[in-house]
């Protein structure tokens, strides 16, 4: 059967009048669902944001009797004073931050914590805020590394068996750039390494980069990062009233370079 | 996964009529060569749109994969007879995966494997057994020329009460595992000459969420040997490797397994298995931290294999089914990956040189089938998708008698 294209207009048109209206009415009333936020509506009501961490991770989350520091609790205390919430921190063993969320013994995860794909049924997650993913080094006087495949011909130092060895091995093995891989018993190592000349570049992953190079001169980091293994916040699913606030709150301090700023306090 | 036309049985399946009523609108178009402009348009678009739908229809549908071949038997080769690993297939549903994993055992180098066998999983109704992914696991793994440790638990729904966990097995049931046993070392006769009854049964959760009882423990295993022993006195019946712990007395938890292994002896354990399961993790400390009763390490084990001195049963192999290091980089019990590669070749070859009642080293976990989302994912030689891990590497270099990383960067 053919269907005249002139019958297919009306059909088109109705349509699109449809969606500019839903868009209209999402625009005036909010996200369909926020006001049943019962987590949110409690959060407002109360004034305080719960934030769940494994506080055994420096520089970014760090508890010392009883009290909270490092880079997440500044982010954290940042988006509660911006949404006008005190904040009160939960200490979680790492495995157990997602159970801790589910359990409601908190609000949101904000714990140097990687996206995981798996875990999208029970937490909606914002955008990264801080990418740790591995990242090359070289001397500050060695500019001739910038991109991957200039690792070709030299020796590249990464802590054994680490995700930097790995990601060596797959630069190596899959993508054919033939680079020599040089092996250390820990990052430290290997940008020591290449501090000696002993080596042309490091791989070694962002938190141990920063952390390197604001210790002592002599060593900077090229290029992009090659891997993404970024930082995100995790809400409850069935939240979108609270994710929407952190997610908006976060994307404003990623604009403003807030974060930026933080990272170089910390690292 | 080959993407092809499946026809179908019969002869009038809808692909071959879309796929004759293309090639029939081709010749009606060559045929009416006097055919009026607008049906020759109509035969042409009849043609080719039968065409394109016989060839989207034939893309989606999947047909039969391939059935994976075992292959030729295959040895393998290493340094050190004494490496295994514990591999997580139960739950892997694809077959060349399966395959794939047991090629990476042997290609590492471990001669040794260990898997598990859920007896829910293949008695779904008593007396009715089902061993094909079993019979899967077990034939590619000897095709490897791997030696498989079986460990066999997982209580059916059938044979415990409503509303208990599937490690609940009470006195009454012991017989019925007692069967499944008999059943599984009469199919895998000469295919798996080790059996491990039960997984750590010092600890409460393993023993059904009760108290754990060493005695209840060996009178399941007396009678799962004798029902064994029954069906090919060649099996080797190993008795279940115990949960490290210090766990003091009266701990709702568990019983420290040094403690539990002597209440065993206790209770008439001596005659009821011919080797001895260990885990033997290392948590944070290296394996040649020696033993002492009050920590868990790796060499641990060698205070278990002492109970067994003790009670007369030092001629008696000891497999270590589980253990190892992990390297998650937030687990408070993870050592650096560097660590981690250093420690567990470190452990293969002290099992070698200095462990003479120790048989095979069967650590864990080689590849999990999907993410476990937790530390565990760190305990892993090979990732999901089966790129190999540095550790993996590393082991294998060791196995093959090369010089290692860790050698490389010695000072």
């Amino acid at each position: 059967m053919r269907v005249s294209s002139r019958r297919w207009w009306p059909l088109a048109a109705g349509a699109l009048v449809l969606s500019a209206a839903a868009l209209l009415w999402v625009r005036a009333h909010g996200v369909p669902g926020a006001s049943r936020d019962e987590t949110w509506t409690r959060i407002q009501r109360e004034g305080v944001l719960r934030v769940a961490m494994d506080a055994s991770y420096p520089p970014f989350d760090i508890e010392e009797n009883g009290t909270f520091r490092g880079y997440d609790v500044d982010l954290a205390q940042e988006i509660g004073r911006r949404l006008g919430l005190k904040v009160t921190f939960v200490n979680v063993g790492f495995d157990s931050l997602y159970d801790a969320l589910q359990a409601g013994r908190c609000d949101v995860i904000i714990s140097a914590l990687p996206y995981d794909r798996q875990r999208t049924t029970v937490a909606a997650f914002t955008g990264g805020y801080f990418n740790a993913g591995q990242v090359m080094v070289t001397r500050q006087d060695d500019t001739r590394v910038q991109r991957e495949a200039d690792l070709a011909g030299r020796r590249v130092a990464v802590e054994m068996g680490s995700q930097a060895h790995a990601e060596a091995l797959r630069l190596r093995d899959r993508v054919g750039v033939a680079l020599q891989i040089a092996t250390a018993r820990s990052s430290d190592e290997a940008l020591e390494m290449v501090r000696a000349g002993r080596a042309d570049a490091a791989i070694v992953d962002g938190i141990a980069a920063r952390m390197a190079l604001r210790a002592q001169a002599g060593l900077a980091i090229r290029g992009e990062p090659l891997t993404d293994e970024s930082f995100v916040i995790a809400v409850r699913q069935g939240s979108p009233g609270l994710f929407a606030a952190v997610k908006g709150t976060l994307d404003a301090l990623r604009g403003e370079g807030w974060l930026e700023k933080l990272a170089e306090q910390w690292l | 996964m080959r993407l092809g036309i499946p026809w179908g049985a019969g002869n009038d399946s809808p692909l071959r009529r879309a796929w004759q009523g293309a090639l029939a609108g081709g010749r009606r178009l060559l045929r009416n060569r006097q055919v009026s402009p607008m049906s020759r348009g109509q035969s042409v678009r009849t043609g080719v749109y039968l065409l394109l739908v016989t060839l989207f229809v034939g893309g989606l549908q999947v047909a039969p994969a391939p059935a994976v071949q075992v292959g030729p038997p295959r040895t393998v080769v290493t340094v050190n007879p004494k490496m295994g690993v514990h591999t997580r297939l139960t739950d892997e549903v694809e077959e060349w995966k399966i395959q794939r994993t047991l090629e990476m055992v042997r290609e590492m180098g471990a001669p040794w494997d260990v898997e598990y066998f859920p007896w829910g999983y293949y008695e779904p109704k008593k007396g009715q057994y089902d061993w094909g992914h079993a019979d899967t696991v077990v034939n590619h793994a000897v095709a490897q020329g791997l030696t498989v440790i079986g460990r066999i638990d997982y209580v059916p729904e059938w044979a415990r009460p409503p509303r208990t966990t599937f490690r609940y097995l009470d006195e009454a049931h012991f017989a019925d595992l007692g069967d499944f046993v008999y059943a599984f070392v009469s199919h895998f006769r000469g295919r798996v000459p080790y059996i491990v009854i039960w997984n750590e049964p010092n600890l409460s959760m393993e023993w059904g969420q009760r108290p754990v009882d060493p005695a209840a423990y060996v009178r399941l295993l007396r009678i799962c040997y004798q029902r064994a022993k029954e069906a090919d006195p060649s099996v080797h019946v190993v008795a279940a490797g115990l949960a490290p712990t210090t766990e003091p007395p009266g701990s709702e938890w568990g019983m420290d397994d040094l403690v539990y292994l002597q209440r065993m002896y206790d209770a008439g354990a001596k005659g009821t298995f011919d080797a001895m399961a260990i885990h033997a993790y290392g948590w944070t400390f290296p394996p040649d931290d020696p033993p002492s009763p009050d920590t868990v390490n790796f060499a641990r084990a060698e205070l278990i294999h002492q109970v067994m001195v003790k009670n007369g049963d030092g001629d008696k192999p000891c497999l270590i089914t589980e253990g190892g290091w992990n390297d998650h980089p937030r687990w408070t019990r993870a050592v650096k990956p560097a660590q981690r590669i250093v420690y567990t070749i470190r452990a293969y070859q002290k099992a070698l040189e200095e462990w003479d009642w120790c048989k095979a080293v069967a650590l864990w976990a080689f590849r999990f089938p999907w993410p476990q989302g937790t530390y565990q994912d760190y305990f892993s030689f090979v990732a999901v998708d089966f790129t190999p891990r540095p550790i993996y590497l590393e082991v294998q270099r060791y196995a093959r008698g090369e010089v290692t990383a860790q050698e490389e960067a010695a000072p």
